[in-house]
Protein backbone atom coordinates (compact mmCIF):
# COMPACT_ATOMS: atom_id res chain seq x y z
CA UNK A 1 0.00 0.00 0.00
CA UNK A 2 1.69 3.49 -0.95
CA UNK A 3 1.42 6.59 0.98
CA UNK A 4 -1.12 9.50 -0.79
CA UNK A 5 -0.19 12.81 -0.63
CA UNK A 6 -2.52 15.09 1.65
CA UNK A 7 -3.52 17.50 -1.22
CA UNK A 8 -5.16 13.91 -3.40
CA UNK A 9 -7.80 14.05 -0.34
CA UNK A 10 -8.54 17.24 -0.81
CA UNK A 11 -8.79 17.11 -4.73
CA UNK A 12 -10.93 14.18 -3.58
CA UNK A 13 -13.30 16.12 -1.63
CA UNK A 14 -13.98 18.90 -4.34
CA UNK A 15 -14.95 15.71 -6.82
CA UNK A 16 -17.10 14.97 -4.43
CA UNK A 17 -18.41 17.83 -3.50
CA UNK A 18 -18.71 18.95 -7.33
CA UNK A 19 -20.99 15.16 -7.77
CA UNK A 20 -23.01 16.30 -4.25
CA UNK A 21 -23.72 19.47 -5.88
CA UNK A 22 -23.99 18.30 -9.68
CA UNK A 23 -27.64 19.51 -9.58
CA UNK A 24 -26.93 23.12 -9.34
CA UNK A 25 -23.37 22.76 -11.56
CA UNK A 26 -25.85 21.14 -14.06
CA UNK A 27 -26.74 24.23 -17.10
CA UNK A 28 -23.82 26.49 -16.05
CA UNK A 29 -20.79 27.28 -17.06
CA UNK A 30 -19.21 24.38 -14.36
CA UNK A 31 -21.11 21.55 -15.34
CA UNK A 32 -17.90 19.93 -16.65
CA UNK A 33 -16.31 19.95 -13.45
CA UNK A 34 -17.20 16.78 -12.01
CA UNK A 35 -15.42 14.99 -14.87
CA UNK A 36 -12.62 17.39 -14.76
CA UNK A 37 -11.96 16.69 -10.97
CA UNK A 38 -12.06 12.89 -12.04
CA UNK A 39 -9.48 13.04 -14.52
CA UNK A 40 -7.54 15.15 -11.89
CA UNK A 41 -7.92 12.62 -9.28
CA UNK A 42 -7.41 9.77 -11.65
CA UNK A 43 -3.99 11.82 -12.71
CA UNK A 44 -2.69 11.85 -9.48
CA UNK A 45 -3.57 8.43 -8.45
CA UNK A 46 -1.74 6.70 -12.29
CA UNK A 47 1.15 9.12 -11.12
CA UNK A 48 1.63 7.77 -7.62
CA UNK A 49 0.95 4.65 -8.79
CA UNK A 50 3.86 5.07 -11.53
CA UNK A 51 6.42 6.54 -8.51
CA UNK A 52 5.83 4.66 -6.00
CA UNK A 53 4.53 0.76 -7.34
CA UNK A 54 6.29 0.86 -10.61
CA UNK A 55 9.05 2.99 -9.80
CA UNK A 56 8.79 4.55 -12.41
CA UNK A 57 11.46 7.79 -12.57
CA UNK A 58 9.69 9.60 -15.29
CA UNK A 59 6.12 10.60 -15.24
CA UNK A 60 6.30 14.04 -16.95
CA UNK A 61 4.51 12.62 -20.03
CA UNK A 62 1.74 12.26 -17.68
CA UNK A 63 1.76 15.66 -16.32
CA UNK A 64 2.16 16.97 -19.73
CA UNK A 65 -1.08 16.05 -21.14
CA UNK A 66 -2.83 16.54 -17.58
CA UNK A 67 -1.23 20.27 -17.18
CA UNK A 68 -2.56 21.20 -20.93
CA UNK A 69 -5.85 19.67 -20.65
CA UNK A 70 -6.32 21.34 -17.37
CA UNK A 71 -5.61 24.59 -18.92
CA UNK A 72 -7.74 24.28 -21.50
CA UNK A 73 -10.43 23.28 -19.38
CA UNK A 74 -9.80 26.59 -17.08
CA UNK A 75 -9.81 28.65 -20.49
CA UNK A 76 -13.46 27.12 -21.22
CA UNK A 77 -14.70 28.10 -17.93
CA UNK A 78 -13.93 31.66 -18.93
CA UNK A 79 -14.87 31.88 -22.31
CA UNK A 80 -18.26 31.23 -21.03
CA UNK A 81 -18.28 33.46 -18.03
CA UNK A 82 -16.58 36.35 -19.26
CA UNK A 83 -19.16 38.82 -20.47
CA UNK A 84 -16.83 40.62 -23.20
CA UNK A 85 -17.02 39.37 -26.36
CA UNK A 86 -13.33 40.24 -26.82
CA UNK A 87 -12.52 38.88 -23.64
CA UNK A 88 -14.18 35.28 -24.58
CA UNK A 89 -12.91 35.52 -27.85
CA UNK A 90 -9.62 35.79 -26.19
CA UNK A 91 -9.98 32.86 -24.49
CA UNK A 92 -11.34 30.56 -27.18
CA UNK A 93 -8.28 31.57 -29.07
CA UNK A 94 -6.10 30.17 -26.48
CA UNK A 95 -8.06 26.76 -26.27
CA UNK A 96 -7.29 26.54 -29.98
CA UNK A 97 -4.27 27.75 -29.98
CA UNK A 98 -2.06 26.67 -26.70
CA UNK A 99 -2.21 22.69 -27.62
CA UNK A 100 -0.37 22.93 -30.79
CA UNK A 101 2.08 25.40 -28.49
CA UNK A 102 2.46 22.69 -26.47
CA UNK A 103 2.84 20.06 -28.91
CA UNK A 104 5.53 22.11 -30.59
CA UNK A 105 7.45 22.61 -27.64
CA UNK A 106 7.82 18.75 -26.89
CA UNK A 107 8.52 18.10 -30.59
CA UNK A 108 11.07 20.71 -30.86
CA UNK A 109 12.43 22.19 -27.90
CA UNK A 110 11.74 20.60 -24.75
CA UNK A 111 10.95 16.86 -25.53
CA UNK A 112 8.47 14.44 -24.46
CA UNK A 113 10.27 13.15 -21.65
CA UNK A 114 10.71 16.20 -20.05
CA UNK A 115 8.43 18.57 -18.26
CA UNK A 116 6.85 20.78 -20.56
CA UNK A 117 7.78 24.42 -18.10
CA UNK A 118 8.18 26.71 -20.93
CA UNK A 119 4.46 26.49 -22.19
CA UNK A 120 3.43 26.17 -18.80
CA UNK A 121 4.55 29.79 -18.14
CA UNK A 122 2.73 30.64 -20.78
CA UNK A 123 -0.68 28.99 -19.49
CA UNK A 124 -0.62 30.11 -16.03
CA UNK A 125 0.52 33.63 -17.32
CA UNK A 126 -2.92 33.52 -19.64
CA UNK A 127 -4.56 31.86 -16.66
CA UNK A 128 -3.35 35.08 -14.01
CA UNK A 129 -4.71 37.29 -17.40
CA UNK A 130 -8.03 35.75 -17.73
CA UNK A 131 -8.57 35.84 -13.97
CA UNK A 132 -7.37 39.87 -13.95
CA UNK A 133 -10.18 40.46 -17.06
CA UNK A 134 -12.81 38.63 -15.14
CA UNK A 135 -11.95 40.88 -11.37
CA UNK A 136 -12.15 43.67 -13.92
CA UNK A 137 -15.53 42.79 -15.34
CA UNK A 138 -16.56 42.33 -11.50
CA UNK A 139 -15.30 45.83 -10.50
CA UNK A 140 -17.71 47.16 -13.91
CA UNK A 141 -20.54 45.44 -12.38
CA UNK A 142 -20.51 46.03 -8.48
CA UNK A 143 -24.09 45.20 -7.99
CA UNK A 144 -24.31 41.68 -9.13
CA UNK A 145 -24.57 40.56 -5.66
CA UNK A 146 -22.11 40.05 -2.98
CA UNK A 147 -18.67 38.86 -4.35
CA UNK A 148 -17.95 36.02 -1.73
CA UNK A 149 -21.69 34.41 -2.58
CA UNK A 150 -20.34 34.74 -6.32
CA UNK A 151 -18.90 31.19 -7.76
CA UNK A 152 -16.83 32.34 -10.36
CA UNK A 153 -14.64 34.58 -7.97
CA UNK A 154 -14.08 31.95 -5.73
CA UNK A 155 -13.00 29.74 -8.61
CA UNK A 156 -10.66 32.51 -10.09
CA UNK A 157 -9.53 33.48 -6.67
CA UNK A 158 -7.69 29.82 -7.11
CA UNK A 159 -7.04 29.76 -10.33
CA UNK A 160 -5.15 33.05 -9.68
CA UNK A 161 -3.35 32.43 -6.14
CA UNK A 162 -2.35 28.73 -7.45
CA UNK A 163 -0.21 30.07 -10.89
CA UNK A 164 1.02 33.39 -9.56
CA UNK A 165 2.54 30.63 -6.71
CA UNK A 166 3.47 28.60 -8.85
CA UNK A 167 4.96 31.02 -11.16
CA UNK A 168 8.14 31.96 -9.91
CA UNK A 169 9.21 27.68 -9.65
CA UNK A 170 7.88 27.35 -13.64
CA UNK A 171 10.49 30.44 -14.02
CA UNK A 172 12.85 28.63 -12.19
CA UNK A 173 12.53 25.09 -13.70
CA UNK A 174 15.38 24.31 -15.12
CA UNK A 175 17.53 25.94 -12.16
CA UNK A 176 15.30 23.73 -9.81
CA UNK A 177 15.31 20.06 -11.34
CA UNK A 178 18.31 19.10 -10.27
CA UNK A 179 18.50 20.70 -7.03
CA UNK A 180 16.60 17.93 -4.41
CA UNK A 181 16.17 20.92 -1.70
CA UNK A 182 15.11 23.17 -4.15
CA UNK A 183 12.59 20.83 -5.66
CA UNK A 184 11.14 19.89 -1.85
CA UNK A 185 10.79 23.39 -0.76
CA UNK A 186 8.67 23.92 -4.05
CA UNK A 187 6.60 20.90 -3.59
CA UNK A 188 5.11 22.13 -0.06
CA UNK A 189 4.78 25.31 -1.53
CA UNK A 190 2.98 23.57 -4.39
CA UNK A 191 0.97 21.29 -2.01
CA UNK A 192 -0.11 24.26 -0.44
CA UNK A 193 -1.03 25.92 -3.28
CA UNK A 194 -3.45 23.18 -4.15
CA UNK A 195 -5.21 23.16 -1.12
CA UNK A 196 -6.33 26.87 -1.68
CA UNK A 197 -7.09 26.37 -5.57
CA UNK A 198 -9.93 22.87 -4.79
CA UNK A 199 -10.78 24.61 -1.01
CA UNK A 200 -12.16 27.85 -3.45
CA UNK A 201 -13.35 25.00 -5.45
CA UNK A 202 -15.19 23.39 -2.47
CA UNK A 203 -16.21 26.77 -1.78
CA UNK A 204 -17.74 27.84 -5.68
CA UNK A 205 -19.78 24.58 -5.68
CA UNK A 206 -21.11 25.39 -2.32
CA UNK A 207 -22.17 28.88 -3.68
CA UNK A 208 -23.85 27.58 -6.52
CA UNK A 209 -26.11 25.51 -4.92
CA UNK A 210 -26.71 28.23 -2.66
CA UNK A 211 -27.55 30.32 -5.31
CA UNK A 212 -29.74 28.45 -7.04
CA UNK A 213 -31.32 26.92 -3.97
CA UNK A 214 -32.30 30.87 -2.95
CA UNK A 215 -33.80 31.48 -7.05
CA UNK A 216 -36.08 28.08 -6.64
CA UNK A 217 -37.71 29.42 -3.22
CA UNK B 1 23.20 23.67 1.49
CA UNK B 2 24.78 24.58 -1.07
CA UNK B 3 25.30 28.57 -1.44
CA UNK B 4 23.90 28.04 -5.12
CA UNK B 5 20.97 26.17 -3.96
CA UNK B 6 20.37 28.63 -1.32
CA UNK B 7 19.65 31.88 -3.52
CA UNK B 8 17.81 29.68 -5.59
CA UNK B 9 15.71 28.94 -2.81
CA UNK B 10 15.69 32.81 -1.45
CA UNK B 11 14.21 33.69 -5.35
CA UNK B 12 11.87 31.46 -5.49
CA UNK B 13 10.83 32.31 -1.87
CA UNK B 14 10.85 36.39 -2.77
CA UNK B 15 8.89 35.72 -6.20
CA UNK B 16 6.28 33.50 -5.12
CA UNK B 17 5.34 35.56 -1.75
CA UNK B 18 5.48 39.34 -4.13
CA UNK B 19 3.62 37.24 -6.60
CA UNK B 20 0.65 35.76 -3.91
CA UNK B 21 0.79 39.18 -2.48
CA UNK B 22 -0.21 40.82 -5.33
CA UNK B 23 -2.54 38.68 -6.03
CA UNK B 24 -4.26 39.73 -2.24
CA UNK B 25 -3.82 43.37 -3.13
CA UNK B 26 -5.82 42.65 -6.16
CA UNK B 27 -8.83 40.74 -4.11
CA UNK B 28 -8.41 43.30 -1.62
CA UNK B 29 -8.99 46.17 -3.72
CA UNK B 30 -11.79 44.19 -5.60
CA UNK B 31 -13.84 44.29 -2.04
CA UNK B 32 -12.54 47.48 -1.41
CA UNK B 33 -13.59 48.96 -4.53
CA UNK B 34 -16.90 46.84 -4.44
CA UNK B 35 -18.07 47.48 -1.03
CA UNK B 36 -17.52 51.48 -1.57
CA UNK B 37 -19.35 51.31 -4.83
CA UNK B 38 -22.53 49.74 -3.31
CA UNK B 39 -22.24 52.18 -0.32
CA UNK B 40 -22.03 55.06 -2.79
CA UNK B 41 -25.03 53.56 -5.00
CA UNK B 42 -27.03 52.90 -1.70
CA UNK B 43 -26.61 56.35 -0.54
CA UNK B 44 -27.80 57.99 -3.71
CA UNK B 45 -31.13 55.28 -3.93
CA UNK B 46 -31.48 57.04 -0.33
CA UNK B 47 -31.33 60.30 -1.78
CA UNK B 48 -33.45 59.68 -4.78
CA UNK B 49 -36.09 58.18 -2.21
CA UNK B 50 -36.10 61.20 0.33
CA UNK B 51 -36.33 63.41 -2.46
CA UNK B 52 -39.22 61.60 -3.81
CA UNK B 53 -40.42 61.43 -0.13
CA UNK B 54 -40.69 65.25 -0.55
CA UNK B 55 -41.58 65.43 -3.29
CA UNK B 56 -44.78 63.91 -2.51
CA UNK B 57 -45.24 65.72 0.95
CA UNK B 58 -44.81 69.09 -1.51
CA UNK B 59 -47.81 68.40 -3.49
CA UNK B 60 -49.82 67.35 -0.84
CA UNK B 61 -49.29 70.34 1.08
CA UNK B 62 -49.73 72.53 -2.11
CA UNK B 63 -53.23 70.25 -2.56
CA UNK B 64 -53.93 70.81 1.27
CA UNK B 65 -53.32 74.45 0.47
CA UNK B 66 -55.27 74.65 -2.13
CA UNK B 67 -58.43 73.07 -0.67
CA UNK B 68 -57.96 75.50 2.28
CA UNK B 69 -58.27 78.60 -0.30
CA UNK B 70 -61.09 77.18 -1.98
CA UNK B 71 -62.99 76.65 1.34
CA UNK B 72 -62.70 79.71 2.31
CA UNK B 73 -63.16 81.36 -0.78
CA UNK B 74 -66.75 79.37 -0.87
CA UNK B 75 -67.59 80.79 2.12
CA UNK B 76 -66.12 84.28 2.20
CA UNK B 77 -67.01 85.10 -1.42
CA UNK B 78 -68.92 82.90 -3.26
CA UNK B 79 -71.54 81.60 -0.53
CA UNK B 80 -72.25 85.25 -0.24
CA UNK B 81 -73.22 85.90 -3.41
CA UNK B 82 -75.07 83.19 -3.69
CA UNK B 83 -76.91 84.28 -0.61
CA UNK B 84 -77.43 87.52 -1.39
CA UNK B 85 -79.11 86.39 -4.73
CA UNK B 86 -81.12 84.16 -2.80
CA UNK B 87 -82.17 87.13 -0.37
CA UNK B 88 -82.33 89.04 -3.65
CA UNK B 89 -85.28 86.30 -5.26
CA UNK B 90 -86.86 86.10 -1.86
CA UNK B 91 -87.80 89.32 -1.79
CA UNK B 92 -88.79 90.63 -4.83
CA UNK B 93 -92.43 91.73 -4.83
CA UNK B 94 -94.39 91.54 -8.06
CA UNK B 95 -96.69 94.63 -7.10
CA UNK B 96 -93.51 96.74 -7.94
CA UNK B 97 -91.94 96.33 -11.21
CA UNK B 98 -89.36 98.92 -10.85
CA UNK B 99 -87.70 96.87 -7.81
CA UNK B 100 -88.30 93.98 -9.77
CA UNK B 101 -86.75 94.60 -12.79
CA UNK B 102 -83.35 95.61 -10.67
CA UNK B 103 -83.47 93.06 -8.04
CA UNK B 104 -83.25 90.57 -11.36
CA UNK B 105 -80.32 92.27 -12.51
CA UNK B 106 -78.39 92.46 -9.27
CA UNK B 107 -79.28 88.51 -9.16
CA UNK B 108 -77.44 87.76 -12.67
CA UNK B 109 -74.82 89.82 -11.63
CA UNK B 110 -74.38 87.79 -8.35
CA UNK B 111 -75.06 84.72 -10.17
CA UNK B 112 -73.11 85.54 -12.75
CA UNK B 113 -70.28 86.42 -10.87
CA UNK B 114 -70.44 83.20 -8.45
CA UNK B 115 -70.36 81.40 -11.68
CA UNK B 116 -66.91 82.88 -12.81
CA UNK B 117 -65.19 82.59 -8.99
CA UNK B 118 -66.34 78.76 -9.39
CA UNK B 119 -64.74 78.39 -12.87
CA UNK B 120 -61.15 79.82 -11.27
CA UNK B 121 -61.54 77.65 -8.84
CA UNK B 122 -62.55 74.67 -10.64
CA UNK B 123 -58.73 75.47 -12.64
CA UNK B 124 -56.79 75.31 -8.81
CA UNK B 125 -58.11 71.64 -8.43
CA UNK B 126 -56.60 70.00 -10.94
CA UNK B 127 -53.29 68.79 -8.88
CA UNK B 128 -51.19 69.08 -12.20
CA UNK B 129 -51.41 73.28 -12.57
CA UNK B 130 -48.15 74.08 -11.87
CA UNK B 131 -47.21 71.60 -14.42
CA UNK B 132 -50.43 72.60 -16.92
CA UNK B 133 -49.90 76.71 -16.66
CA UNK B 134 -46.11 76.76 -15.84
CA UNK B 135 -44.06 78.03 -12.29
CA UNK B 136 -44.49 81.70 -13.57
CA UNK B 137 -48.32 81.57 -14.22
CA UNK B 138 -49.00 79.73 -11.29
CA UNK B 139 -46.44 82.50 -9.40
CA UNK B 140 -49.09 85.17 -10.60
CA UNK B 141 -51.66 83.20 -9.74
CA UNK B 142 -50.78 83.00 -6.06
CA UNK B 143 -50.04 86.35 -5.77
CA UNK B 144 -53.66 87.32 -7.46
CA UNK B 145 -54.91 85.17 -4.43
CA UNK B 146 -53.11 87.28 -1.69
CA UNK B 147 -53.60 90.31 -3.13
CA UNK B 148 -57.47 89.46 -3.22
CA UNK B 149 -57.30 89.51 0.83
CA UNK B 150 -57.16 93.32 0.35
CA UNK B 151 -54.27 93.18 2.98
CA UNK B 152 -51.38 93.08 0.64
CA UNK B 153 -49.74 95.02 -2.39
CA UNK B 154 -48.05 92.60 -4.39
CA UNK B 155 -45.04 92.67 -7.26
CA UNK B 156 -44.10 89.52 -9.41
CA UNK B 157 -40.76 90.62 -11.66
CA UNK B 158 -39.67 88.31 -14.34
CA UNK B 159 -36.14 89.02 -15.61
CA UNK B 160 -34.74 86.43 -18.22
CA UNK B 161 -36.41 84.52 -21.13
CA UNK B 162 -38.05 81.76 -19.19
CA UNK B 163 -37.12 78.12 -19.54
CA UNK B 164 -39.07 74.95 -18.10
CA UNK B 165 -37.75 72.59 -15.78
CA UNK B 166 -38.47 69.39 -14.85
CA UNK B 167 -42.26 69.15 -13.27
CA UNK B 168 -41.38 67.93 -9.94
CA UNK B 169 -38.36 70.95 -9.42
CA UNK B 170 -41.19 73.32 -10.48
CA UNK B 171 -43.04 71.35 -7.74
CA UNK B 172 -40.22 72.20 -5.08
CA UNK B 173 -39.84 75.57 -5.84
CA UNK B 174 -43.74 76.87 -6.18
CA UNK B 175 -44.37 74.65 -2.67
CA UNK B 176 -41.10 76.97 -1.14
CA UNK B 177 -42.52 79.66 -2.65
CA UNK B 178 -45.97 79.11 -1.16
CA UNK B 179 -44.40 78.64 2.39
CA UNK B 180 -42.44 81.50 2.54
CA UNK B 181 -45.90 83.66 1.25
CA UNK B 182 -47.70 81.86 4.27
CA UNK B 183 -45.09 82.52 6.23
CA UNK B 184 -45.26 86.40 5.66
CA UNK B 185 -48.99 86.48 6.01
CA UNK B 186 -49.10 84.49 9.42
CA UNK B 187 -45.88 86.23 11.14
CA UNK B 188 -44.47 89.07 8.86
CA UNK B 189 -47.22 92.18 9.49
CA UNK B 190 -45.85 93.41 5.95
CA UNK B 191 -47.87 95.35 3.27
CA UNK B 192 -46.18 94.48 0.43
CA UNK B 193 -44.61 91.38 -0.89
CA UNK B 194 -42.14 91.43 -3.83
CA UNK B 195 -41.56 88.22 -6.21
CA UNK B 196 -38.54 88.43 -8.57
CA UNK B 197 -38.11 85.30 -10.64
CA UNK B 198 -34.29 85.41 -12.64
CA UNK B 199 -33.70 83.32 -15.48
CA UNK B 200 -30.62 83.10 -16.33
CA UNK B 201 -28.11 80.44 -17.90
CA UNK B 202 -26.59 79.39 -15.69
CA UNK B 203 -29.32 79.03 -13.19
CA UNK B 204 -32.81 80.18 -12.15
CA UNK B 205 -33.21 82.50 -8.91
CA UNK B 206 -36.40 83.65 -7.13
CA UNK B 207 -36.76 86.08 -4.43
CA UNK B 208 -39.56 86.93 -1.77
CA UNK B 209 -38.78 89.89 -0.39
CA UNK B 210 -41.12 91.07 2.14
CA UNK B 211 -41.41 94.31 3.88
CA UNK B 212 -42.26 93.29 7.63
CA UNK B 213 -41.34 93.17 11.41
CA UNK B 214 -38.45 91.26 10.08
CA UNK B 215 -37.07 88.16 12.76
CA UNK B 216 -33.81 87.58 14.54
CA UNK B 217 -32.26 84.89 12.67
CA UNK B 218 -29.67 83.46 15.80
CA UNK B 219 -31.53 81.01 16.83
CA UNK B 220 -32.04 78.86 13.77
CA UNK B 221 -28.26 78.11 14.28
CA UNK B 222 -28.80 76.89 18.05
CA UNK B 223 -32.19 75.74 18.97
CA UNK B 224 -33.28 72.85 16.06
CA UNK B 225 -36.71 72.91 16.98
CA UNK B 226 -36.82 76.83 15.69
CA UNK B 227 -38.03 77.46 12.52
CA UNK B 228 -39.23 73.54 11.58
CA UNK B 229 -40.86 75.28 8.56
CA UNK B 230 -37.55 76.92 7.61
CA UNK B 231 -35.56 74.37 7.84
CA UNK B 232 -37.55 72.00 5.80
CA UNK B 233 -37.34 74.32 3.01
CA UNK B 234 -34.13 74.34 2.81
CA UNK B 235 -33.74 70.34 2.83
CA UNK B 236 -36.03 70.78 -0.04
CA UNK B 237 -33.88 72.87 -1.67
CA UNK B 238 -30.77 71.05 -1.20
CA UNK B 239 -32.38 67.65 -2.40
CA UNK B 240 -32.86 69.44 -6.04
CA UNK B 241 -29.13 70.97 -5.37
CA UNK B 242 -30.51 74.32 -4.95
CA UNK B 243 -28.92 76.92 -2.65
CA UNK B 244 -31.61 78.69 0.09
CA UNK B 245 -30.03 81.72 1.35
CA UNK B 246 -32.63 83.77 3.91
CA UNK B 247 -31.69 86.86 5.13
CA UNK B 248 -33.64 89.46 7.65
CA UNK B 249 -33.14 92.44 9.50
CA UNK B 250 -35.45 93.72 12.40
CA UNK B 251 -38.31 96.10 11.41
CA UNK B 252 -36.78 95.88 7.82
CA UNK B 253 -38.74 92.34 6.82
CA UNK B 254 -37.33 89.59 5.50
CA UNK B 255 -36.17 88.27 2.19
CA UNK B 256 -35.39 84.71 0.60
CA UNK B 257 -33.12 83.53 -2.18
CA UNK B 258 -33.65 80.17 -3.70
CA UNK B 259 -31.28 79.34 -6.48
CA UNK B 260 -31.82 76.64 -8.46
CA UNK B 261 -28.35 75.55 -11.14
CA UNK B 262 -30.21 75.21 -14.43
CA UNK B 263 -28.08 71.64 -14.85
CA UNK B 264 -29.08 70.29 -11.59
CA UNK B 265 -32.41 71.63 -12.66
CA UNK B 266 -32.39 69.65 -15.58
CA UNK B 267 -30.36 66.58 -15.37
CA UNK B 268 -31.59 65.18 -11.52
CA UNK B 269 -34.57 62.78 -11.75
Amino acid sequence: MFHLAFFIYFEMAAFIVSLLTYRALKGTAFRLFPFFLLFIVATELIGTYMTYILRLRNNSWLFNITTTLEYIFYAHIFSLTLRDPAFKTMARRFMAIYPMVVLLNLLFVQGFTEFHSYTVVLGSLFMIILCCLFFYELLLNPLEGELRKVPMFWISTGILFFHLGDLSFDLLFNLLKNDATGKEFFSSINNNLILILYSCFIIAFLCQRSLVKSLSH
Amino acid sequence: MPKESREIIITLIAGTSTLLLLGALMISFLFLYRNRHRKLLREREQLKLSYERELLKSQLEIQEQTFRHISQEIHDNIGQMLSLAKLNLSTMDPSLPDNLEQKIIDSKKLVGQAIYDLRNLSHGLSTDYIADMGLVRAIEHELEMVRKSGNYETLFESEGKSYPLDKQRELIIYRILQETVNNIIKHAASQKIIIHLHYSQEELTLSITDNGKGFDLTPLNQDASFGLGIRNMYNRAQLMGAGFKISSTLGHGTSVVLSVPVEAANTRT
